[in-house]
């Protein structure tokens, strides 16, 4: 695939994704759990909601006429109840099946996935600015600014980060706040290198000193010289980086150390799943297959980004470190 | 080159100091100690009180923090909290199942991605280039946690065959030493596929495309017209320059192999290092987080020291001779 290919697939990945997770439960209203009926069904079973007159609402994938009565049955159990007392009644596909509470699994995916969406990118936000930052100061601040920054950087990188996250995880109480901030304090280093580079090698081009012989004020030489400059390789940057959030914040959400449990996100949905196996394969397939296509989503930006900015180089040879990069950290 | 390493090594230790700091302040800006996380309720708050005289909590933060920069200096890790031994025993205990299991993850990545590349670049964009560049694509993006659930949920659920946790059976020690070796053996192959599959992907990805670029390069042009077998040019001639980079982010994975992986090993219950870490975590036992981030730190450190000299060693033209 060339670079054009790669972008529109990614970014229409993650566009498709983020649209079904931020629209999706608005336009479908929230169907009634039924724990008794309705739990573990698989995916793509249709059911039917039997609202009776006391307002209770039953859900289960079988409802059959005996005589002046109606069986409702489902997950092994069934009920009768008289014809007279319901009051109404709904068709429901559960698209990707239910978990064990009778809950729509599609409807947890989306809701889950507007946190772990939102947490990522908030990090990923956070990341940038101090990144940004403290690249910008490492490369006009001067040589003593400059060493300071740098040796900090390389110690923090030299740290595993997983392994930083968990500890800080594991001792503080877990809040979606206090994830973002965890995320985003631990993954701004790489950032902060990039842009150092980025601005000291811009900064001997012809264009800048002709813009700062010409009298232009800092703040506009930053906004119109370096920002324009900087923009391609930090995005291609934070999408990767991006991918990496993700996993990472599914991977303390998984542990128990992410949002509290009351809020499901991709993270901890793959880990209610495990938790009913070996029953309901589709609790743990979905939610990974569905973080899997995100962070896939986003390397395909990253990697596209790349070769669409080194001249929409049609080979595949590009992108190689990129990979090399993510590989250790995967291990990890 | 002995100078070299031992400026290196003198660098490096200011950055040990300083990892193990922060960690420090982390864990003391962490609300409750470790008299606060014993579930146990008869204890009183005097009790409680009591227990953190005994452990020191009590003193202030700087105390605590200079009491273990001199213990940690003259070669004394303290005593664990929670498993009520000495921390070096702790972690001499956990450090083997950790190398195990992250040594054979990361000969599972080696390999499997060095067969993949090479089967898939014999014939580059044909099918097998094609499928396995798409499922290594795939693979590349899933979480090892959810690997390791699916690899459970096959193996050890549905089909029975392979055990779902921990190191040995029930009854192990009974066994004979073959006996032991397979069920050992059977425990350790879920884990370290977990580890190991989303790295080879990975490295396949990687190594595919350095193949393809070094079979379109002159040295093996002049090696094929040499009439040299198709077989010594990819294996001698072209994979020697495309297993370089390789070295460092082996020798950057090091750290791996003694901190281990809290995930895998929490999911698995395998009793190394990370599982030791997470319940050292949880527990706020204060000497044992230290100890396990000293090894990790001296890990990463010595990991890219010897990436470095690996590297220097393979390819003449990164060495500093002076």
């Amino acid at each position: 695939m060339n670079g054009h290919r790669r972008l529109r697939a990614g970014v229409s990945a993650v566009a498709v994704l983020t649209l079904v997770c931020a629209i999706g439960p608005l336009i479908r209203s929230d169907p009634p759990s039924d724990p008794l009926h309705a739990a573990l069904l698989p995916p793509l079973t249709s059911a039917v909601i039997v609202t009776l007159d006391d307002g209770t609402r039953l859900v289960a994938p079988e409802v059959t006429d005996d005589s002046d009565r109606v069986v409702v049955s489902g997950a092994g159990r069934s009920t009768r109840v008289e014809a007279a007392r319901i009051t109404d009644l709904d068709q429901y596909r559960f698209w990707l099946g239910s978990d064990r509470f009778g809950r729509d699994l599609l409807r947890q995916l989306m809701i889950g996935g507007r946190i772990s969406l939102a947490v990522s990118l908030f990090s990923l936000m956070m990341a940038l600015s101090i990144g940004g930052l403290v690249g910008i100061a490492a490369a006009t601040g001067g040589p003593v600014v400059d060493g300071i920054l740098m040796r900090l950087v390389d110690a923090l990188l030299a740290f595993p980060v997983l392994f930083l996250m968990i500890l800080a995880a594991a001792l503080f109480r877990p809040s979606p706040l206090a994830l973002i901030v965890l995320l985003g304090l631990t993954s701004w280093m790489g950032l902060a290198r990039l842009v150092r580079g980025q601005v000291l090698s811009l900064r001997g081009r012809p264009f800048i000193a002709a813009a700062t012989t010409s009298g232009s004020p800092w703040h506009r030489i930053v906004t119109w010289h370096y920002a324009p400059n900087l923009a391609g390789p930090v995005a291609q940057d934070a999408a990767l980086r991006m991918g990496d959030l993700v996993l990472a914040e599914a991977t303390l959400s998984f542990l128990g150390l992410g949002v509290p449990p009351s809020v499901p996100t991709w993270g901890s949905l793959v880990a209610d799943g495990q938790r009913t196996m070996p029953d309901g394969w589709w609790l743990v397939v979905c939610p990974g297959l569905t973080i899997a296509v995100l962070v896939i989503g986003l390397g395909l930006i990253g990697d596209g980004l790349q070769r669409v900015e080194s001249g929409g180089g049609d080979s595949d040879l590009e992108g190689a470190d990129l990979v090399v990069q993510r590989g250790a950290g995967n291990l990890q | 080159m002995t100078r070299q390493v031992v400026r290196r090594l003198l660098t490096l230790i200011p950055l040990v100091w300083l990892i193990l700091t922060l960690t420090f302040i982390v864990v003391q800006l962490a609300p409750g100690s470790y008299a606060d996380t014993i579930d146990h309720p008869g204890l009183s708050a005097d009790a409680r009180e009591a227990i953190r005289g005994t452990y020191g909590l009590d003193k202030p933060a700087t105390v605590q923090y200079f009491k273990w920069l001199g213990a940690t200096v003259s070669g004394d890790l303290g005593t664990s909290f929670l498993f009520k031994e000495p921390v070096a025993r702790v972690i001499s205990r956990a450090l083997p199942p950790t190398i195990l299991l992250a040594g054979s993850a990361l000969i599972i990545d080696l390999v499997l991605g060095l067969l993949i590349a090479v089967t898939a670049t014999r014939r580059p964009y044909g099918w097998v280039d094609r499928i396995t560049t798409f499922l290594s694509l795939g693979v590349y993006g899933l979480p090892s946690f959810w690997v390791a659930g699916m690899l459970i949920l096959i193996f050890a659920a549905w089909l029975g065959w392979l055990p779902a946790s921990h190191m040995h059976s029930v009854g192990a020690q009974e066994m004979s030493g073959a006996a032991r070796l397979v069920d050992l053996l059977g425990h350790l192959l879920l884990p370290a596929l977990s580890l190991g599959l989303v790295g080879a992907a990975a490295t396949a990805r990687y190594l595919r495309s350095t193949l393809l670029e070094t079979r379109a390069s002159q040295f093996v042009l002049a090696a094929t017209a040499r009439g040299l077998s198709r077989r010594r040019i990819l294996w001698i001639h072209s994979l020697r320059p495309a297993l370089l980079p390789l070295i460092t982010v082996f020798g950057l994975s090091l750290p791996m192999l003694v901190s281990g992986s809290v995930v895998i090993e929490s999911v698995f219950s395998w009793p190394g290092m990370g599982l030791v870490l997470w319940r050292a975590a949880q527990a706020r036992d204060i000497p044992l987080i230290m100890g396990v981030t000293l090894i990790g730190a001296a890990a990463v450190i010595v990991g890219s020291l010897v990436a470095d000299l690996l590297y220097s060693a393979a390819d003449p033209r990164a060495r500093e001779d002076a």
